[in-house]
C-alpha cells in the first residue's frame, strides 16, 4: 500500500496552493514529503533548487530552520514563551539577527502588537494562529507549509488567517502550501490541488467553494 | 534557548523541587560528614597541640596497649625515669601512666560511657593537660580527680568515694577534684581518673613502671636538640618524640581511627545520591516523553539534535548546581546536628568551631552535579531522537503516549529494584558496614550501652 504514487507536482514562487482532499488521500503525507519532514522511498523533492533526499538529518535541519514555515492546526507555539519570543524563536535557534523593520511589519500586519508580551494560555485561538503566521514569516522562508491552519478556529478568526495567507502572498510574494479538508479555506487560493489515493486528481487555478465542494463530492466520499 | 530552559525550569518548578531534594539530602549528608569529621579531627589536633604544649620530649615504650594481648613490650623503669633525668638539657622529667580500669561508685553502680574509662597518673603541674575546675588534682594516695563531663553524667561531687578495680584488687578513692582536659569540655567521650603515679601503676597492676615519660628542656634548648641527646642515652627499644611530634602522631593515629565513622557516614550519603540519581533519571524520562510534542516542534522549527541535548542537559545541569547548593548549606547545619546525635549516643566529641575545608565544597559540589548531570544524560538522548513529525500529528496524543509507555517499560518499576542495585553497585566493605549496623549486637549497644562489655566499642 502506497501513501502517494507516481505524484509530480511544482509550487512557482509566490503563489498560493491549496492542496483538498479525503482522509487517507495522502495530502498530508505530501505535505511533510515537500516540508523535509519524512523521506520519501522513491522519487525527489526539492525547495529553491536543493534536492533534500539527498540531506542528512543536519542538514535537513537547517534547511527547515532556513527555508521553510510552518502553521499547525493547533497552533503549536511554546507555552513557556511569550508572543514576541515564539515569532522569534526560528531565530533564535539559528542564532540570527533579529530583522526588527520586518519583525515589525509582521506583527502589525498580523495586528498582535498589543499582545506580544501575553503568553499563549492568554491568547485566544485566532490570536495564537496570528502569532504562528508571524513566526512561520520571520525568517522570510522560500515556502510556507499550513496544515489545516483554520482546522481549530471559529468561522470569524478562520476568515482573518487565511486573509492572513493570502495578504503574504500578495504583499511580501510569500509561497504558501496549505493543506485543508475545508473548500472555503481553499477558495483563499491561487490553485486547488486535489488528492484521492495518493494520485492527484484535479490540478487548477482558483476555485470558488462551491466548485471545489463539487470537486469533492465528485471523488465519492 | 537558554531562556527556553529557564522558563521551562521555571514551569515544571514543583517536580524539580521534589527531583532536587534527593540531590539536596545527597549532598548534604556528604558535605555534613566531611565538616563533621573534619571538625572532630581539628578539635582533636588542637586538644593534642594542647597537652603537649609543654612537653618538650615523650619517651614511649614500643606497643604500649601490646601489654594486655601478652606480645613482648619494653616497659620504662624507675631506672629508665632517672637516666632521662641525668641526660644534660633536661629541665624536668616525670613518669606517665595510662591504664584502662572500671570506675564505680561507692554503692557499686559502675560509671562507663560510650568510650572506655581510663586511669591516668597525675603529673607536675608544667606537663599536666588536666587542671581542676572544682578542688584539686590529687594528692595523697587515696584522693582520685574525675573529669567533667563525667563527673556531670553521673552526678559525681566531691568528697565522694569512688571504686576504681583494674589489674589488682580494687581500692576507694575520695574524690578530690573535677578536671578538665586542656581546655575541652571532655575526652572525647572517655572518662578518665586521675591518680597519683604509685596508684596508678598499681592500678594497671604494674608497680614501678610506667608507660611514657614527659620531658622538659632547659632554656636555650631546643626539643630537636632535646630529642636527639635523649635518644642516644636511651635502649632502641624506647621511642623518643618531640612534644609537637607526638601530638601528630596521635592526631593522625585518631584520624584513622575516625576514619570508618567518616566512611559509614559517607555510605549513606551514596546511597541516597544513588537513589536520587534513579529518581532524576526517571523523572526525565517521564519529562521528556510528555514534552515530544515540544521536541517535534523544535526540531520542525529547525532545533538541532545538539540543541535539544543541550536543553534537557542544561536543565540537569540547573538542578544538579541549585541541589548541589542547597545541599552544601544543609550539609553545614547538618554537622552540628550529627554531632548533637553522637552526643546523645554519650560519644562526646570535642568541639572547637565548625571547619569548613575547600575539599568539602569541591566534593560535595562536583559529585552532586556530575550525578545529576549522568542522570540526565540518557533521557537527553532519547530526547534527541523524537522526530520532527511527532509536531505534526494535530490532536493526536497517540505519539506521546507512545513514548512515555515506552520509556516506563525501559526502567525499572520499583523502588526495591532501585535499593537492590544500589546494593550491588557499593564496594562491598560499604555493604559490610550497614549490615553491621542492623546487627543485633549493635543494635543492643545503641539501645543499653549499660550492657556493653568494656572493649566492646574499642
Amino acid at each position: 500500500m502506497e501513501a502517494l504514487a507516481g505524484v509530480t507536482v511544482d509550487f512557482p514562487s509566490g503563489r498560493f496552493a491549496a492542496i483538498m482532499g479525503p482522509s487517507g488521500s495522502g495530502k498530508s503525507t505530501l505535505m511533510h514529503l515537500l516540508a523535509g519532514l519524512d523521506r520519501p522511498t522513491s522519487g525527489t523533492v526539492s525547495i529553491a533548487g536543493v534536492e533534500l533526499t539527498e540531506l542528512d538529518d543536519r542538514a535537513l535541519t537547517q534547511l527547515r530552520r532556513d527555508r521553510v514555515g510552518f502553521i499547525f492546526q493547533t497552533f503549536n507555539l511554546l507555552p513557556v514563551l511569550n508572543a514576541e519570543e515564539n515569532i522569534l524563536l526560528p531565530l533564535s535557534l539559528a542564532g540570527r539577527e533579529v530583522d526588527r523593520a520586518w519583525f515589525d511589519r509582521l506583527v502589525d500586519t498580523v495586528g498582535i502588537r498589543d499582545r506580544l508580551s501575553h503568553r499563549p494560555a492568554e491568547l485566544s485561538g485566532g490570536q495564537q494562529q496570528r502569532v504562528a503566521v508571524a513566526r512561520a514569516l520571520i525568517s522570510r522562508p522560500a515556502v510556507v507549509f499550513a496544515d489545516e491552519p483554520s482546522g481549530n478556529l471559529d468561522s470569524k478568526s478562520s476568515g482573518d488567517v487565511l486573509q492572513l495567507l493570502r495578504q503574504a502572498v500578495d504583499e511580501f510574494s510569500q509561497t504558501v502550501v496549505m493543506v485543508t479538508h475545508d473548500a472555503h479555506a481553499a477558495s483563499f487560493a491561487d490553485r486547488l490541488i486535489v488528492l484521492a489515493d495518493g494520485r492527484i486528481v484535479h490540478d487548477g487555478g482558483a476555485s470558488s467553494p462551491e466548485h471545489a465542494l463539487d470537486l469533492m463530492k465528485a471523488i465519492g466520499r | 534557548m537558554n531562556r527556553l530552559v529557564l522558563r521551562g525550569f521555571a514551569q515544571r518548578k514543583v517536580r524539580a523541587l521534589l527531583t532536587g531534594i534527593a540531590i539536596v539530602l545527597g549532598v548534604a549528608l556528604m558535605a555534613g560528614t566531611y565538616i563533621l569529621t573534619d571538625t572532630i579531627n581539628h578539635a582533636f589536633a588542637e586538644v593534642f597541640g594542647t597537652a603537649y604544649k609543654n612537653k618538650a620530649v615523650v619517651v614511649t615504650a614500643k606497643e604500649t596497649l601490646g601489654r594486655k594481648s601478652g606480645s613482648p613490650t619494653y616497659a620504662i623503669s624507675e631506672a629508665t625515669l632517672a637516666r632521662v633525668r641525668a641526660v644534660p638539657g633536661v629541665a624536668a622529667a616525670s613518669g606517665a601512666v595510662s591504664t584502662r580500669a572500671t570506675l564505680l561508685t561507692s554503692s557499686g553502680k559502675r560509671i562507663t560511657g560510650t568510650a572506655p574509662s581510663i586511669v591516668d597518673a597525675v603529673q607536675p603541674a608544667r606537663f599536666e593537660a588536666f587542671t581542676a575546675t572544682k578542688g584539686y588534682l590529687p594528692r595523697a594516695a587515696d584522693e582520685v580527680a574525675i573529669d567533667q563531663a563525667t563527673a556531670q553524667r553521673d552526678h559525681l561531687r566531691l568528697g565522694q568515694r569512688l571504686v576504681i578495680a583494674g589489674s589488682a584488687p580494687a581500692r576507694s578513692y575520695t574524690i578530690s577534684g573535677i578536671a578538665k582536659f586542656a581546655g575541652s569540655e571532655s575526652f572525647g567521650g572517655a572518662s578518665v581518673a586521675l591518680l597519683l603515679p604509685a596508684e596508678a601503676q598499681y592500678v594497671a597492676g604494674e608497680p614501678g613502671e610506667y608507660d611514657s615519660i614527659n620531658v622538659a628542656a632547659s632554656a636555650g634548648v631546643s626539643p630537636e636538640q632535646l630529642a636527639s641527646r635523649v635518644r642516644t642515652a636511651l635502649p632502641a627499644t624506647l621511642i623518643v618524640r618531640t612534644g609537637a611530634q607526638e601530638a601528630a602522631n596521635q592526631t593522625s593515629e585518631l584520624e584513622e581511627k575516625l576514619g570508618f565513622l567518616r566512611t559509614f557516614l559517607l555510605v549513606f550519603a551514596y546511597v541516597a545520591l544513588l537513589v536520587g540519581a534513579f529518581i532524576i533519571f526517571n523523572t526525565f524520562s517521564i519529562t521528556v516523553a510528555q514534552r515530544t510534542r515540544e521536541f517535534g516542534l523544535l526540531r520542525t522549527l529547525g532545533a538541532s539534535r545538539g540543541q535539544i541535548m543541550r536543553s534537557v542537559v542544561e536543565e540537569g545541569l540547573l538542578l544538579g548546581v541549585a541541589g548541589s547548593l542547597v545541599g552544601l548549606l544543609a550539609g553545614i547545619g547538618l554537622a552540628p546536628a550529627l554531632d548533637g546525635l553522637f552526643k546523645a549516643f554519650g560519644a562526646d566529641l570535642p568541639d572547637n568551631g565548625t571547619v569548613l575545608e575547600p575539599r568539602t565544597v569541591i566534593v560535595s559540589l562536583g559529585v552532586g552535579i556530575v550525578i545529576t548531570v549522568l542522570a540526565g544524560f540518557f533521557p537527553a538522548l532519547r530526547a534527541t531522537r523524537v522526530p520532527p513529525m511527532a509536531a505534526m500529528r494535530e490532536g493526536d496524543r497517540s505519539l506521546a503516549r507512545r513514548y512515555y509507555f515506552d520509556s516506563l517499560r525501559s526502567r525499572p518499576l520499583k523502588m526495591k529494584t532501585y535499593v537492590r542495585l544500589a546494593w550491588t553497585l557499593l564496594p562491598p566493605g560499604m555493604t559490610r558496614i550497614i549490615s553491621s549496623i542492623l546487627s543485633p549486637r549493635l543494635l543492643r549497644g545503641l539501645s543499653g550501652p549499660r550492657f556493653l562489655n568494656e572493649g566492646d566499642l574499642s
